[in-house]
């Protein structure tokens, strides 16, 4: 069974996506990348990026990670603040130490994408 | 194989493909992303077709309500019409059948008209000479015999100044529409809803407000109107005989610059913040300025209430090209 599933699939999405949004809307490292007009628009990228990061069915890729991050300058700050925001949404949530440590894997294996280096 | 109608060109489906992967084939740009039903990026509206429940899972009602789906979830048994996302362009002819002014800048105007629509949803406009503006719908389909539109006058607005000065009753128009998700659907549970409204966004919400009362919505229903001074409310004993009709409905006005005991003299936004911490569980309705619904919008979503549960319309001002 993968991780997405024992997690829950779509569901855990849907019961993580508005959690984790709050938490890095108030997030004064990374706030100001999320603080969007189009709320649902930013809403929609941060359920893909939890379905790629919970091991769910996507169609992301190393070059889109690349694309999509590009001339933002992020830094080590930067992908550390939304990691953290990351975990404390799945201990809200209950999910097991262990699960977490994949999830987080998850995303350190696309740390360079995102940071464009 | 069966068909999807997309707009104007209708073509068949291959094998097992989805209706997003064969409009994509076929030439059509629809957005998408995930192509698993998360990212809700190639949501599609569907005529009259009964949609499995994957493609609609975490969807807000309204959203169901006007047939919205995922496109990348379904593969069609049936034929199948589709359209984007902004909704069917359905024109109608119209009849201006009354003209009322509200206060000094707001104008109500009656229109006849056969077309079908939800309190809180919106049309385009079009007169005589071309000109075409968006307007929310103030009225309740079913009830109230006419269509119902708030209008503001702008001093350069050539499609207000028109209806103001020019349009007169029996002048006709045509509709375009009607388009967008706020709207009220009732709720398994009761619930508390909060409507904001600032200027001519209170338009849709009085038609929205009626129309969750006579639903017989449960729960609370609260309603906030901000302005910039005291003169600039319009509909108050509207709303007040309706609050003395409804033990459930309630409503205040807030304003920057107040000179009556009964408006709150504040600024909407420290207001809210202040007064309305925890919206977990609310539904939650914002019409008015962009900046009004943006703000809001983050507000009450940091407050508690869920993405799915805060249904928004904001008002762009007209840019000539």
């Amino acid at each position: 069974m993968s991780i997405y599933e024992q997690i829950g699939g779509a569901g855990a999405v849907d019961a993580a996506v508005d959690i984790f949004y709050r938490k890095v809307l108030v997030d004064d490292r990374i706030s100001d990348f999320f603080d969007t007009v189009d709320m649902d628009g930013q809403r929609a990228k941060q359920k893909a990026f939890l379905t790629m990061a919970f091991g769910g069915p996507n169609d992301y890729t190393g070059k889109d990670m690349r694309e999509a991050h590009k001339g933002m300058n992020l830094t080590e700050e930067h992908f550390n603040a939304v990691a953290e925001n990351l975990v404390a949404t799945l201990k809200e949530l209950n999910v097991s130490e262990d699960i977490i440590n994949s999830i987080v894997e998850v995303c350190l294996s696309v740390k360079d994408d995102v940071l464009n280096v | 194989m069966p068909s999807i109608t997309f707009g104007e060109s209708t073509f068949d489906t291959q094998d097992d493909e989805t209706v997003l992967d064969a409009l994509l084939r076929n030439g059509h740009e629809i957005a998408n992303g995930c192509r698993a039903g998360v990212c809700q990026s190639c949501l599609l509206i569907a005529k009259e077709v009964a949609l499995p429940a994957n493609a609609t899972s975490g969807l807000s009602d309204s959203q169901k309500a006007i047939g919205a789906f995922k496109s990348c979830c379904v593969v069609p048994s049936t034929d199948i019409e589709v359209q984007s996302a902004d909704g069917a362009i359905e024109s109608h002819k119209a009849t201006i059948v009354e003209k009322t002014s509200l206060n000094d800048a707001v104008i109500r105007v009656r229109l006849q008209s056969d077309v079908n629509y939800r309190a809180g949803q919106y049309v385009s406009l079009q007169n005589d000479a071309k000109l075409m503006r968006s307007y929310s719908i103030a009225s309740v389909s079913g009830t109230d015999k006419y269509l119902e539109f708030h209008i503001r006058r702008y001093p350069n607005g050539q499609f207000s100044n028109w209806i103001y000065s020019a349009a007169s009753i029996g002048s006709e128009l045509i509709l375009q529409g009607p388009s967008g998700t706020c709207f009220y659907t009732p709720t398994d549970a009761p619930s508390n809803l909060l409507m904001l409204a600032s200027g001519t966004g209170l338009a849709p919400m009085h038609g929205i407000i009626r129309d969750a009362l006579l639903q017989q919505h449960q729960g609370n229903i609260h309603l906030i109107i901000a302005a910039k001074t005291s003169d600039d409310f319009y509909y108050v004993d509207e709303l007040k005989t309706l609050s003395d009709e409804n033990s459930n409905f309630s409503f205040e006005r807030v304003a920057l610059q107040s000179t009556d005991a009964d408006i709150k003299q504040a600024d909407i936004y420290e207001h809210i913040r202040s007064d309305y911490t925890q919206l977990k569980g609310y539904r939650v309705y914002i019409c008015g300025g962009e900046n009004f619904v943006k703000k809001l919008k983050k507000q009450c979503f940091l407050a508690g209430a869920n993405m799915q549960d805060i249904f928004s319309d904001s008002f762009l001002s007209f840019t000539p090209n």
